[in-house]
């Protein structure tokens, strides 16, 4: 397939810090957009921007309906054509998908993706009654389940079918949290040890607290141009050569499988059939690992590692920074932070970085080529981003 | 003449004698549906009985939704049901009209059912008289029946008993009271402590009094074996291992906060009402071409996609097994769980499995003390309170481990799951 037909380059990124944060979520969404803006290397205006996107599951109740029309306001464009996308925690992967479409068929020549999410502020029942939106009502919720008790009830088919103790669960822990010690942007910048780990209070069994992601807030922004004018605006894009989607039965309950997301499994499949390397030559991976189960389901659904094979990668190293191909090094959702509109976004702000040598303590050395992975709810939809230099 | 044929009695757990549970999410509509369900039963137990309900006699103050919710639950076609007041005369009133019914030539039965939500421990919460009000009831009715037959599994010992008067706690353990069942000689009946109990009868072929105890095995042993238990102002027994939480459970349980639920996820009363049938009946479809069952049914086969030669099908309430479970601890149940959270603590959730039908389905987990995560195990549904929401509560099914299992026992059905049968690998 001839290079060119398939890509969109992303010419500029930027992110607010993730954490609990004092500013409103229309301060974090000023401050990503303008960030992104002003990273461009050659420089551009609002007014280059054809159409944005905007993902927010508006947490909380912040702006239910209609804030992309907030992304115009703090462009000082008002006028921009938006849209408003949600898939859950992959939100920002799909607003990522759409601005690709959009692009590879000369609708706009340059997009915004822009996520954003507040969650720290609000109260803890609030809090509680959010974080459970986007799973299946009917049954799981009336069952007493949110996101934790889900991945909980994965996590134990996991571990009881391979025959593993909740070691492998902590040895993903370990790991992003040793990377997002290296990440100024991260949420939780602490090395967790193993004792930690298995010592901190219970969830949903078999999840600890730290096999659990933090609340977060922040914002993360894209810019995005067609191939033909990325030039105007920076000598070195990273290029987004991959997109899949897939997505899957929204409860559990009605799901062929317990130990895999099928979801992910064909967003890869889709995402690798247009890319002009396989899965072999991915160097780094930023995976949706919310709950550290979801780091392991998705090492192996991705292809990235042969069925069977993601615990003991895991558990030697292999994907540690400096190992075979480093997973999350950005700290993932579960030290970075997941402020869910923003989370997806926010993976494409990070291997914009380690593709251009600009990740400093944390940066994968030599990295040409990576994968970006987001999971909506517990695997109802699903998106992989193939990224290369 | 009618007689008492059958008698079911529906013990909530936080007033068994040697199991210490909350109960948190029992109440007269749940006991009732529970104790109606056991009736039939036991009705199935007797030849001369007819299987048909006439007439419903019932002695508690639910509201007239609440009773047309009751023949949801139980399955049935809507019957006539007369409402007698929440007390000892409504209960004995019940019993006696029953009795005296001449009947009809349908030959069809008259149920009586009652439900009390005092602590049966006397513990304060509610007027004496009505503590035993069922009881004294139906202790009155088969007073004037023949001897008892009592049934059960494991037949308790025969002893004949006959309630006192609800007596207060303040009284001497020697009266007659709530717990002090005596034997009068020469007659009586077996009844007993209970929060929900219900006596049916039949105006031709009745041929004794049956108590039920085949699911209440322990409560009803409780009782047949004259053990006391600790009401408030009575000497403790000395076997303290036999009582020591109904009391606090059930004041934990009075107050349980109706919680405001406003926004967010949200189950309207339209939807939730239209999806009782799969809720509280597990009525699905059954697919003609793959045998798959879809649950709740929508006129399509969920696993291959027929729309034709669908069957209205029920999956059995016992029987499934669970895949996988987990402990919600503090912090990681939605809102509308937070009362149970802060009343009870920790509560399982599971995903269940009917191996020989093929769905799956989610359901929390009651009647455990402590809760465990109960992978493999096998469970039987009740209905049960699920939370509040807009000043009614919303009820469904939820799952009481019958046999335990061990963590990695479903994985023997191998990987292949959903809502059809399991596909034979190869
Ligand atoms: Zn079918």
């Amino acid at each position: 397939m001839p290079s060119g037909t398939h890509r969109v380059a992303v010419v500029g990124v930027g992110q607010t810090a993730f954490g609990a944060l004092p500013h409103p979520p229309r301060a974090l969404l000023r401050q990503s957009i303008h960030e992104a803006l002003a990273s461009v290397d050659k420089g551009i205006s609002p007014q280059d921007i054809g159409e944005g996107y905007l993902a927010t599951l508006g947490f909380g109740g912040w702006q239910i309906g209609n804030p992309a029309s907030l992304l115009g306001e703090e462009l000082g464009l008002p006028g921009l054509p938006v849209s408003h996308v949600e898939n859950a925690c992959a939100s920002g992967s799909t607003g990522l998908r759409q601005a690709y479409h959009t692009l590879l068929a000369g609708a706009a020549d340059v997009a915004l993706v822009a996520g954003v999410e507040k969650m720290s502020d609000t109260p803890s029942a609030r809090r509680r009654y959010w974080l459970g939106v986007s799973g299946e009502t009917e049954w799981e919720r009336l069952a007493g389940l949110t996101f934790a008790g889900v991945y909980a009830l994965l996590a134990e088919r996991y571990l009881a079918e391979r025959k593993l103790t909740t070691d492998v669960l902590g040895a993903v822990a370990v790991k992003n949290h040793a990377h997002g010690a290296l990440n100024p942007h991260a949420h939780l910048r602490k090395p967790v040890t193993m004792e930690q780990h298995h010592a901190a209070a219970s969830v949903a069994d078999p999840l600890r607290l730290y096999d659990c992601c933090p609340v977060s807030d922040g914002a993360a922004a894209v810019v995005l141009a067609r191939e033909e004018v990325a030039r105007r605006f920076t000598d070195t894009p990273v290029w987004v050569v991959g997109s899949g989607g897939g997505s899957d039965f929204l409860a559990l309950q009605d799901r062929e499988s317990l130990t895999r997301l099928p979801a992910t499994r064909r967003a890869s499949d889709e995402a690798f059939r247009h890319a002009p390397f396989g899965r072999e030559k991915v160097q780094l991976a930023e995976l949706h690992d919310c709950f550290t189960i979801a780091e392991l389901l998705a090492l192996e659904d991705t292809g990235l590692f042969p069925e069977g094979e993601g615990p003991r990668a895991t558990t030697e190293g292999r994907t540690r920074l400096g190992g075979a191909l480093p997973v999350n090094v950005s700290g993932g959702l579960k030290s970075k932070g997941h402020p869910l509109g923003a989370t997806g976004v926010g993976q494409v702000c990070e291997v914009f970085h380690q593709l251009r040598g600009e990740a400093g303590e944390r940066q994968v050395k030599g990295a040409e080529r990576a994968l970006t992975h987001n999971v909506g709810g517990s695997g109802a939809t699903a998106m992989v981003h193939l990224f290369s230099t | 003449m009618s007689v008492v044929v059958a008698a079911a009695v529906a013990v909530p757990v936080w007033a068994r004698g040697n199991v210490i549970v909350e109960g948190p999410d029992e109440d007269a509509f749940t006991l009732l549906v529970r104790a109606g369900d056991l009736l039939r039963r036991v009705q199935r137990l007797e030849p001369g009985a007819r299987a048909e309900v006439r007439t419903i006699r019932i002695v508690s103050s639910l509201s007239g939704e609440e009773r047309a919710a009751l023949f949801e639950a139980w399955g049935l076609p809507p019957v006539d049901i007369l409402s007698y007041p929440e007390n000892a005369e409504g209960a004995v009133k019940a019993l006696s009209d029953a009795l005296d019914d001449p009947g009809d030539s349908t030959g069809g039965a008259t149920w009586v059912l009652g439900a009390q939500l005092a602590s049966p421990l006397g513990a304060g919460v509610e007027d004496p008289p009505r503590r035993s009000a069922i009881a004294v009831a139906l202790a009155f009715g088969a007073a004037r029946a023949r001897p008892p037959t009592v049934a059960a599994e494991d037949t308790p010992p025969q002893r004949t008993w006959v309630t006192g008067d609800g007596a207060s706690p303040s009284g001497s353990p020697n009266t007659p009271s709530l717990m002090g069942f005596r034997a009068p000689p020469g007659s009586g009946t077996a009844v007993l402590l209970t929060l929900a109990e219900a006596a049916t009868r039949t105006p031709e072929g009745a041929s004794a009094t049956w108590v039920h105890a085949t699911a209440e095995r322990t409560a009803l042993r409780t009782f047949l074996e004259g053990r006391g238990v600790p009401i408030a102002g009575y000497p403790v027994p000395e076997d303290r291992t036999f009582f020591q939480v109904p009391d606090d459970a059930w004041r934990a349980r009075a107050g349980a906060p109706m919680a405001s639920v406003s926004q967010g996820a949200y189950l309207s009363r339209e939807s939730y009402t239209a999806s009782i049938p799969a809720r509280w009946r597990l009525e699905g479809e059954r697919c003609a071409s793959c045998h798959g069952f879809s649950l709740p049914p929508v006129g399509r086969c969920h696993l291959c996609g027929a729309r034709d030669g669908l069957r209205r099908s029920r999956l059995p309430r016992v029987g499934a097994k669970v895949e996988s479970a987990t402990l919600i601890h503090k912090g990681a149940q939605p809102t509308e769980f937070d009362w149970h959270q802060e009343v009870y603590g920790s509560y399982a959730v599971g995903l269940v499995r009917w191996p020989e039908e093929g769905p799956t389905l989610t359901f929390q987990f009651t009647d455990q003390q402590p809760p465990g995560a109960p992978s493999g195990g096998e469970v039987e549904l009740v209905l049960r309170r699920l939370y509040p929401q807009e000043g009614a509560w919303r009820y469904g099914l939820k799952a009481v481990l019958v046999a335990p299992g061990s963590a990695d026992a479903p994985s023997a059905n191998g990987p292949s799951r959903g809502k059809g049968p399991r596909r034979t690998s190869g």
